[in-house]
């Protein structure tokens, strides 16, 4: 059972046009706009946290059912092991982010100058670019050597017929969810809730985390449909798609809740330094604010509540597009009002750099699939999750 | 011979079941239950059961719920006794969508539990009715239904049809309780 995938010419062709379009917008940010590079910057942390989120989630797709001793996932495991291959790179791009801020090259995050500002200069033990950069450091080290690490294993295990492998891919997974559980709030703390400083919210960190599960399980989905439609993926069957119909509504739900809880406490307790952050977002932002509630929760919710949309490639497909524009138009949200503020607009270098971003993101994706049996040979649970029947 | 007749064929193997299920299907006999001590897979499937429509019940039933529990507040505290409760409007939307939400899951759960306790004829109350102790332990049955004009000489032959499909014993019943259930 050998399936391998080629990355020819019809997925090179989009894929590098959609990197050339990226490399456009770039370059006419930096030399056109005179702006200082602040739509660049803003938009270029809004892309890359994003992709890192998505691939992260290949790995906590991985781990969580590692951990679980599931069997079903096992014919797409290599697609989130793929997706997760992003980490490097996005690393990489991160500490771009992070060398501009030591050399004061952007403004997204004025915490880097607490002069004058009382409540800054009482966060300034935490908050600074130094203890900033070590933390950023520890989270992508982490992340990327555990990817690595549990791709490795994975892919010796198809030479290597033995059950040792499994048994320490889920001694790393249990590593991995563990060091995760603290490493993702506090980069959501530090990424993005440090955009304003002065804000805070303790559920923040949970927050980001359920719109990783959904954007990630959205991309997983796309590319199983993608993959199943050209004839790689012959191993995939309707009830994987059920499966994974039924993480992605389910996640929309967590995240609906998350977003609701958060909300309603800022709305209840009425205190003008929490609500100052959704006072902005309602007047500057007003319309997305409520799309994004639609489109993340009331569309996924009635879309995927029946047992068809979930088994029909084409349906579930669509709903992922739509749920990755919405959980993309969330980290609008949260990343915008706070670095470009009234500014800020969803204009051609916008969407110019989540293009390129997602070519960057695609290629490397298709590259580290190519580069594998499509099908894990030699995984325990493999024929358990090819003769994998799901009811509702 | 007027009385509902069935045949109790026993199995020993899940295996031996679907395979002999498969072929009596295929000669048309009625197939009035399978008895299995644990969820066998594809059974439904191959006796052509439609899917059970208790999920729209559920959605219903929650549906209703969330109306009601969203109206009730609404005329709660516009309507019939509005408060004012620390300075917030008196339609403030945030603060019913909790109640709103036990509301649906709770009607939604409700509606299914006793949907399925009236459908399936069971609950409190209810004359439990067993054809055979062992199908809940380690035997699997198939209740194939002979007809109430069929001759000895049919029965014969049904019995021939099933054993060759690997049954270990077969029981001839007639029985007026079935009647209440199939």
């Amino acid at each position: 059972m050998e399936i391998s995938f080629s990355f020819t010419s019809k997925f090179k062709i989009p894929v590098f046009i959609l990197i050339l379009t990226g490399m456009a917008t770039i370059g006419y940010s930096i030399f056109v706009l005179h702006d200082h590079g602040e739509r660049f910057w803003a938009n270029f942390l809004l892309n890359n946290v994003f992709a890192i989120v998505i691939s992260l989630c290949g790995l906590v797709f991985i781990a969580i059912h590692n951990l679980g001793n599931s069997g079903w996932q096992v014919a797409i495991q290599r697609i989130p092991e793929a997706v997760s291959m992003y980490l490097p790179f996005g690393s990489i791009l991160m500490f771009i982010i992070v060398i501009s801020m030591c050399f004061d090259a952007n403004h997204l995050y004025h915490w880097v100058h607490p002069e004058g500002d009382v409540i800054l200069e009482m966060k300034k033990g935490y908050l600074n670019v130094p203890f900033f950069s070590i933390r950023t450091l520890i989270y992508l080290a982490g992340w990327t050597f555990m990817a690595i690490w549990l791709r490795k294993v994975s892919l010796k295990n198809d030479r290597d017929n033995d059950i040792k492998y499994y048994r320490k891919s889920i001694t790393i997974s249990a590593i991995f969810i563990v060091f995760f559980a603290i490493t993702s709030s506090m980069a959501a703390w530090d990424w993005i809730m440090s955009l304003e400083p002065h804000w805070f919210s303790t559920l923040f960190g949970w927050y980001v985390f359920s719109g990783l599960l959904v954007s990630g399980v959205a991309v997983i989905t796309l590319i199983t449909v993608l993959l199943k439609k050209t004839g790689y993926m012959p191993q995939v069957s309707k009830e994987h798609l059920h499966d994974l119909g039924k993480y992605l509504f389910a996640f929309s739900i967590l995240w609906a809740y998350l977003w609701f809880s958060q909300y309603m406490l800022i709305w209840y307790g009425n205190i003008p330094e929490e609500t100052v952050y959704f006072i902005e977002r309602l007047k500057g932002f007003n319309t997305l604010f409520f799309i994004n509630l639609f489109i993340n929760f009331g569309f996924p919710f009635l879309a995927l509540m029946t047992r068809n949309s979930k088994r029909v490639p084409i349906i579930l497909a669509l709903v992922s597009i739509v749920v990755l524009i919405g959980h993309w138009l969330d980290f609008y949200l949260l990343v915008m009002p706070g670095t470009l503020g009234e500014n800020a607009q969803i204009g051609f270098v916008e969407i110019g750099m989540t293009l390129g971003f997602m070519g960057f993101f695609l290629f490397i994706v298709f590259t580290a699939l190519s580069h594998a049996n499509l099908i894990p040979v030699n995984h325990p649970y493999l024929k358990e999750s090819l003769e994998y029947h799901t009811q509702y | 011979m007027n009385k509902n007749k069935y045949l109790k064929a026993y199995y020993d193997d899940d295996g031996l079941l679907i395979k002999g299920l498969k072929s009596l299907k295929k000669e048309g006999v009625e197939i009035l239950d399978v008895l299995t001590p644990f969820p066998v897979h594809d059974i439904d499937k191959i006796l052509g059961y439609r899917r059970s429509w208790i999920a729209r019940v559920g959605f219903i039933g929650g549906a209703v719920g969330a109306v009601i529990g969203f109206g009730f507040q609404v005329w709660v505290f516009t309507v019939d006794y509005p408060l004012n409760i620390g300075g917030k409007p008196f339609l403030a939307v945030p603060s019913f969508i909790p109640v709103t939400f036990e509301m649906t899951v709770l009607c939604a759960a409700f509606a299914m539990v006793f949907a399925f306790l009236i459908r399936s004829k069971i609950g409190p109350g209810a004359e439990p009715f067993i054809h055979d102790e062992r199908s809940t332990d380690d035997r699997f049955l198939i209740l194939v239904g002979v007809g109430k004009n069929a001759t000895e000489e049919t029965v014969s032959e049904l019995k021939n049809k099933i054993s060759n499909t690997g049954a270990q014993g077969i029981v001839l019943k007639d029985d007026v309780e079935l009647s209440k259930n199939y």
